[in-house]
């Protein structure tokens, strides 16, 4: 890391305006140095300075990013999700349990996460169906956050035969669309992009078809994009 | 009795509190007028303390020289060397043993009443302290009477206050009173008592601290020289000081500067050794006096508080040599190390004064030596070491040089005084954060002065100024019913509480969820618990400024409280900054 801060690099780590910083410096109250009428700060002192007088100081990267907002309409995260998860043919026909666990055993974790993921996805699914209708379900954890997941994902799974959901229309579920995702806002983002697409009228008729996973992304384009 | 003590006790409190006749005055010159009263009252029980404290002060200052007197024409011979053993000893066996007092040095001690509560001065202290010293010194223990007697004066204001039944603001101005009265009894130096208790003891200069901490200073003094006579501590008789010694006291300060330093770091060095000696403070106690009184076999002048070697220095300085001057610092500085660190009973104030004039009579002696024109004579820069030493040991510049000018009315040697003090106290302070008293309590965070950031958190309740007018929510709630709550909610954001232990699982924020709220497909699809973000949970428990850094770290505008893993409440940025402000007006003087 620079030895030398610039008042920008400042501003970063004390969470202040950058007038204030101005300010601190022609009151005296920050050690700076001025080189042609810019103000350099010296790492070391400053860090031990805010030390001194228990200014909480961002540990993290100096040039630390915020998040970037998601915005609700571009479906390219949801694409990026959704190939991390990846699109599986089981046989099905068993009760919805075995499935599950079958499906969290496609999950690129270890046994242990694997099992995190299934008790709570049980959990959720006790509660209430997460069947949307006409054969389709959106399963998800009950409470995400306290799965240790590196990124977000959507798995998708098709099956020959149906397993029983508990759908509010009766109907058994042929596809299932797995959510795993840690973060509120865009746990809420994706569960609503895929509840939009699975209720076209034209869904059912398409996944009867068991399309691969391009044709599911042009399908999920169109509808979205 | 316990009547006429309420019944004056009312009449103060009325006094104090009632409001003054309004007539034709405005509001602010009503305050200053109770201000008035208050200022006078507390200057009144100023007086009072001070004579107490003056008499307390010159009662142990003579008791220590009968004492010392008696065991010196006792006649033992080589047993001597049993006498410190003995006195700490006993001195310790009986703070310990029988009064219960586990406290720590004294002026530390009081320090400590003055940030933390005055509880930490309890009437037995006044006792412990006055013998115990009285016992430590009087055998020989290489220590002084002034940090005790702090500790004694600082006690008996803290004990007044408490009898009076004032509240803890006025407790701890008495307890700087008591203070201010002892060291100018012992001394018999106004100034210094006054300097003493506002730079080293308060650390705040306003109307209350130093009007009747005067009237303490000058009637503990008044006390002292009825008593004893207008004597003073040392007798100089310095014809001058010229340019070039001037400038070599900044050398000096230097000097003495390093030596405090290695001074307070010794003591360090000799509480963990002897802590490891035996279980029992009264042996260690012995064991470092027998060491002490080992040390006084060889050379008696290191014994005691050592006051009469300072002043053979100051007027008969011709008659020693450099090597006894230089032997004696380092045999003074051991001894009085051992003594304070083995858990006898004084303070350094005294060992301070003695070392610093050895080592400023060496410096002198040295520098006369040298083919330099016009150095001053030795005993100028024995003064000045005292200054620095002081100084540096007690990070008090003021206290260095008035103790010094005063002690010796010396005003002649003000200039020398006040460069050497200002020096030492540069290389002092580039070492120790803070001064024998104050490094161990700034080092574990518990130096909290008032009208600090530190002092401010340290006394907001975090309970107090929970937020409270929000929704909880269920984790397993249905986004469909959470319409209905988020209706009628006053704040955009809802706590998730845990059904089984009550804690809070997290937070769902109305931002995040808004865009959603009315899309009926997610009805039925959302629970609270999957759209909720974890936040960092402050303990109630847990320093307020840890609290903050959790603000900080997490960006969040509002955190959730829990104690013992039950959800009490959110704290919001917000409502802390108003209380803090609200805090700042009250606090600061």
């Amino acid at each position: 890391m620079a030895k030398w801060l610039t008042i920008s690099d400042v501003q970063n780590l004390l969470h202040v305006p950058e007038s204030t910083i101005q300010r601190w410096v022609r009151q005296g109250n920050l050690p700076c140095t001025e080189r042609a009428g810019k103000f350099y700060f010296n790492r070391e002192i400053l860090l031990s300075w805010a030390e001194a007088k228990e200014i909480h100081v961002e540990k993290k990267d100096l040039s630390r990013k915020k998040p970037s907002r998601i915005e609700k309409h571009k479906w390219q995260e949801l694409k990026k999700a959704m190939e991390r998860g990846g699109l599986h043919q089981l046989e099905g026909g068993s009760d919805w349990k075995t499935l599950f666990r079958e499906a969290t055993g496609l999950l690129n974790y270890d046994t242990t996460i694997q099992n995190q993921v299934f008790e709570q996805l049980v959990q959720r699914e006790e509660l209430s169906s997460t069947a949307l209708g006409n054969g389709i379900a959106i399963p998800h954890p009950r409470i995400p956050m306290k799965l240790e997941l590196r990124e977000s994902l959507v798995l998708s799974l098709f099956l020959n035969q149906p397993v029983d959901l508990r759908a509010a229309d009766q109907k058994p579920v042929y596809s299932l669309f797995f959510l795993l995702s840690c973060e509120a806002r865009e746990h809420l983002q994706f569960l609503s992009q895929i509840a939009k697409v699975l209720h076209e009228p034209s869904m059912p008729e398409f996944i009867n078809k068991h399309p691969n996973q391009e044709q599911l992304f042009e399908q999920f384009h169109q509808v979205l994009a | 009795m316990s009547s006429f003590i309420k019944y004056w006790r009312n009449k103060l409190n009325t006094f104090l509190t009632h409001g003054v006749p309004a007539g034709e005055r405005q509001l602010l010159s009503r305050f200053q007028a109770v201000s008035a009263r208050e200022a006078l009252v507390m200057m009144t029980a100023a007086l009072v303390l001070g004579i107490a404290a003056g008499i307390l002060s010159v009662g142990l200052n003579w008791s220590v020289h009968a004492l010392r007197e008696f065991s010196q024409n006792l006649g033992a011979g080589w047993l001597a060397i049993l006498f410190p053993a003995i006195g700490a000893g006993l001195a310790v066996f009986m703070i310990r043993s029988m009064m219960k007092d586990f406290s720590g040095h004294g002026v530390s001690d009081v320090i400590t009443a003055m940030t933390i509560g005055s509880e930490r001065l309890p009437r037995r202290m006044i006792f412990s302290r006055f013998f115990g010293s009285l016992f430590t010194v009087g055998s020989g223990g290489s220590t002084g009477l002034e940090g005790p007697i702090v500790c004694v004066g600082g006690a008996v204001g803290a004990v007044s206050g408490r009898w009076l039944a004032m509240n803890e603001r006025r407790r701890k101005l008495l307890i700087g009173y008591g203070v201010a009265g002892a060291v100018a009894g012992i001394f018999n130096a106004p100034l210094t008592g006054l300097i003493f208790t506002l730079e080293i003891i308060v650390g705040e200069w306003s109307i209350l601290t130093i009007l009747p901490t005067i009237i303490s200073a000058v009637s503990a003094t008044e006390i002292s020289r009825i008593l004893m006579g207008n004597k003073i501590a040392f007798y100089q008789d310095i014809a001058g000081f010229s340019f070039v010694s001037l400038v070599a006291c900044v050398g000096l300060g230097i000097l003495t500067g390093l030596i405090s330093i290695a001074f307070v770091r010794s003591l360090g060095f000799w509480e963990n050794l002897f802590s490891g000696v035996n279980k029992k403070p009264w042996v260690r106690a012995a064991t470092g006096g027998l060491l002490v009184g080992l040390l006084g076999w060889q050379m008696p002048e290191v014994l005691s508080e050592g006051y009469d070697v300072t002043q053979k220095f100051l007027l008969e300085s011709s008659d020693y040599a450099l090597v006894f001057v230089l032997l004696f610092v380092v045999l003074k500085f051991l001894a009085c190390g051992i003594t304070l660190g083995s858990g006898g009973v004084g303070g350094v104030f005294a060992p301070s004064l003695v070392i610093g004039s050895g080592v400023g009579l060496a410096y002198g002696m040295i520098l006369g030596k040298l083919p330099i024109e016009g150095v001053a004579e030795e005993a100028a820069f024995s003064l000045a070491g005292m200054a620095g030493m002081v100084t540096g040991v007690m990070h008090g510049p003021l206290t260095g040089i008035f103790l010094v000018m005063e002690s010796t009315r010396g005003y002649s040697m003000i200039l020398p005084l006040m460069l050497t003090a200002s020096s030492a106290m540069v290389i002092s302070s580039f070492f120790e954060v803070g001064s024998v008293y104050t490094r161990d309590m700034i080092s574990k965070g518990n130096l909290i002065r008032r009208g600090t950031d530190r002092y401010l958190l340290h006394y907001m309740n975090i309970r107090d100024i929970l937020d409270q007018d929000f929704n909880t929510v269920d984790p397993d709630l249905l986004l469909r019913d959470f319409i209905p709550i988020f209706q009628q909610a006053r704040r955009n954001y809802f706590p998730v509480i845990d059904k089984e232990n009550g804690s809070c699982a997290g937070v769902v924020f109305l931002d995040d969820v808004r865009p959603y709220l009315f899309d009926k497909t997610l009805h039925e699809l959302v629970t609270m618990g999957s759209i909720m973000r974890m936040l960092p949970v402050i303990r109630l428990n847990e320093p307020i400024s840890q609290a903050l850094d959790q603000f900080e770290n997490s960006d969040a505008w509002s955190l959730p409280v829990e104690e013992d893993h039950r959800f009490l409440g959110m704290l919001s940025k917000s409502t802390l900054f108003n209380h803090y402000r609200r805090e700042l007006q009250i606090q600061s003087s």
